[in-house]
């Protein structure tokens, strides 16, 4: 009879937890996008693989550095939240780092610290920014790194991530290549206005 | 044999009443055909529904960029979805049925990850293998039990090495990063003790008695954090011991059949960790400064050393008590010798723990060869001469001996091959 009961109630309940995790990955992601802030970050590439998630295109983010103050108190994986400016090519530059989170959360990313180093003497921390991988086609993937790179030897300005931040998450939904969504360069679909 | 029931019929030796019986009896020792039918046609069904799938599969691979995002995200679903219908029909309507139970869970197991996986490159999201996996692994656990799944819960131990292999390795990790492994092989352990209870001579509890042994190796390597600590040493030396004396102790209570993986890890495990002890270099090792790993790996190595060291004394201890000591095994006792050269390298010269490693691994091959001869066993016999022969090999390379003098043990240990193994066919030939 506890077995009856028990049986199908573990069953239920072990499958809600399954829809739960990807179900969450799925809402929260998607409600960054929508909602989220829009924002441009430049990066190079490398075409390294993932054995269960494919071909994935590394954006290694050019403006990761934030110089700190003499004295600081910032250790290497401390959490931090960063918030962002556009600069006047319309990328986003970060604007402050701090250890205890702001008031308006909307525009702020929650990260942690890579590591900290020094530049001439100065103390420079490098944050870590949770969307460096690009999922591709994995037969697509090596094309698009070739793109990638002819792009940023010929048109820099031209190529970068497009994420969407919102209340400490981000989200990468693309990336451009000349002007051109990178999904479209790979479809051979006409150019239209990015973001 | 129709034939012959009709002539015999002719002529009056069976009446037509007893050849019709006679019949009948023929027919039923006959295999069902339809039986035999339908596992082909189950064979075929399979196989044909797997290449189904994978035509599917290919065909939106192939147009995968072209899917929307809301359409991928249902695709991403549906193997999960079936699996999960799978499962549930198993457990309303096919509860007894091992294909079933085992089938609905392997694929239900697989799909959680692949659900995981596509969703994560769906949306680009960062993490980790370790942290994909430990997710993965906590979804699909609650299998073994709801189904009492055996493939499940290989598939399970085999994911949980891999987790702590991705999670505790490395020199950036935290000490003890990895410790969710524990967690889950002792959620693993009431199903594989049920099992051996259950199916003693069984192909999965078999299997778990390889996979189970070396999953704990790697488990215990996440403490070493990649350092080459005296005290790791010691901790590993102890876990092969214990895995020797359980491995003996299944096969006294005829728990493990052919599949006893303990034996085979423990055995072969505990004299090589002596062989590799047998060098006076393995010792100088562990006497200078401690490295950066050493350092980072904190009192975890020590912790070990003593526990492990301390629950292989109580199962020797166990063992010895219930026998005379003519009959105790003395490569069980590999692990403790280990831990007392250890110390007397620390306390002494490491060339004398390195000449007491060089002696205990002598006599357990002589013990060997010994008892390959009282129980005329020639795998007992020969595993004796292979480790003196290995022996021998070993002191060639870091010993100053002549090449004449070299020459002459090997001519002795290649004879005692020979003459051995033909005393003990005399023996067994002479015994009929």
């Amino acid at each position: 009879m506890v077995k009856k009961i028990l049986l199908p109630a573990f069953f239920v309940l072990l499958i809600a937890a399954q829809w739960y995790v990807p179900a969450d990955m799925v809402l929260q992601s998607s409600n960054v996008i929508s909602k989220g802030t829009l924002m441009r970050f430049k990066c190079a590439p490398v075409d390294p693989k993932d054995p269960f998630r494919g071909s994935y295109i590394v954006l290694n983010l050019d403006n990761r550095d934030f110089p700190l103050p003499p004295g600081h108190d910032f250790q290497m994986n401390e959490k931090v939240f960063v918030s962002f400016e556009t600069d006047s090519a319309g990328f986003a530059q970060i604007k402050t780092v701090t250890k205890q989170k702001p008031r308006g959360m909307r525009d702020v990313l929650e990260t942690e610290i890579d590591y900290i180093s020094k530049e001439d003497g100065k103390p420079v921390a490098t944050l870590e920014f949770p969307f460096t991988r690009f999922y591709m086609d994995e037969f697509k993937a090596p094309k698009a790194e070739r793109l990638y790179n002819d792009a940023m030897l010929t048109d820099s300005a031209g190529t970068y991530a497009i994420v969407h931040i919102y209340y400490g998450k981000a989200r990468i939904s693309n990336v451009v290549v000349k002007g051109r969504l990178i999904t479209d360069w790979m479809l051979n679909k006409p150019a239209k206005i990015t973001p | 044999m129709q034939h012959d029931i009709d002539a015999m019929i002719a002529d009056g030796v069976l009446s037509p009443e007893t050849a019709e019986a006679v019949r009948q009896w023929y027919q039923r020792q006959q295999p069902p055909k339809p039986q035999q039918g339908n596992r082909l046609m189950l064979i075929f069904a399979v196989l044909g529904s797997l290449m189904v799938a994978t035509g599917i599969i290919l065909i939106f691979a192939h147009n995968w960029d072209e899917l929307s995002v809301t359409l991928k995200t249902i695709l991403a679903f549906v193997p999960m979805l079936i699996g999960q219908i799978a499962v549930g029909y198993t457990l309303w309507r096919k509860q007894d049925m091992a294909a079933w139970r085992e089938a609905s869970g392997g694929w239900l197991a697989l799909s959680i990850g692949a659900c995981i996986a596509l969703v994560s490159q769906i949306y680009h999201l960062p993490g980790e293998l370790d942290t994909f996996l430990l997710t993965w692994l906590v979804l699909g656990g609650g299998l073994i039990y709801l189904l009492s799944s055996s493939v499940v819960a290989v598939l399970f131990l085999l994911g949980a090495t891999w987790y702590v292999v991705e999670a505790g390795y490395g020199y950036r990790t935290e000490v003890g990063a990895g410790w969710p492994y524990w967690v889950m092989i002792a959620f693993l352990v009431p199903w594989y003790i049920n099992e051996v209870k259950r199916r003693p001579s069984g192909f999965f509890a078999g299997l778990m008695h390889f996979l189970l042994p070396l999953s704990l190796l790697f488990g215990l390597g996440m403490f070493a954090k990649g350092g080459n600590n005296g005290l790791m040493w010691v901790a590993n030396s102890s876990l092969l011991g214990t895995f020797l004396l359980l491995g003996l102790w299944l096969a006294q209570k005829k728990l493990a059949g052919r599949w006893n993986g303990y034996y085979v890890a423990g055995l072969p495990g505990s004299v090589g960790v002596l062989l590799a002890g047998t060098f006076t270099d393995f010792w100088k090792d562990f006497n200078r400064s401690t490295s950066y790993s050493d350092l980072n790996a904190g009192a975890w190595p020590g912790i070990l050393a003593f526990v492990i060291t301390l629950a292989a004394i109580y199962l020797l201890v166990n063992k010895c008590r219930r026998v005379t000591p003519t009959q105790w095994y003395l490569p069980a006792f590999g692990f403790l010798v280990f831990a007392l050269l250890w110390f007397a390298s620390r306390a002494f010269l490491p060339g004398a723990a390195a000449f007491g490693a060089n002696v205990f691994v002598l006599l357990c091959g002589v013990w060997m060869l010994w008892r390959g001869q009282a129980t005329q066993s020639f795998l007992r016999l020969n595993t004796g001469l292979a480790v003196i022969g290995l022996l021998a090999i070993l002191r060639f390379f870091d010993t100053e001996l002549s090449f004449v003098l070299r020459g002459v043990i090997f001519i002795g240990v290649g004879l005692g091959f020979v003459l051995a193994n033909y005393q003990l066919i005399q023996k067994k030939k002479s015994n009929g």
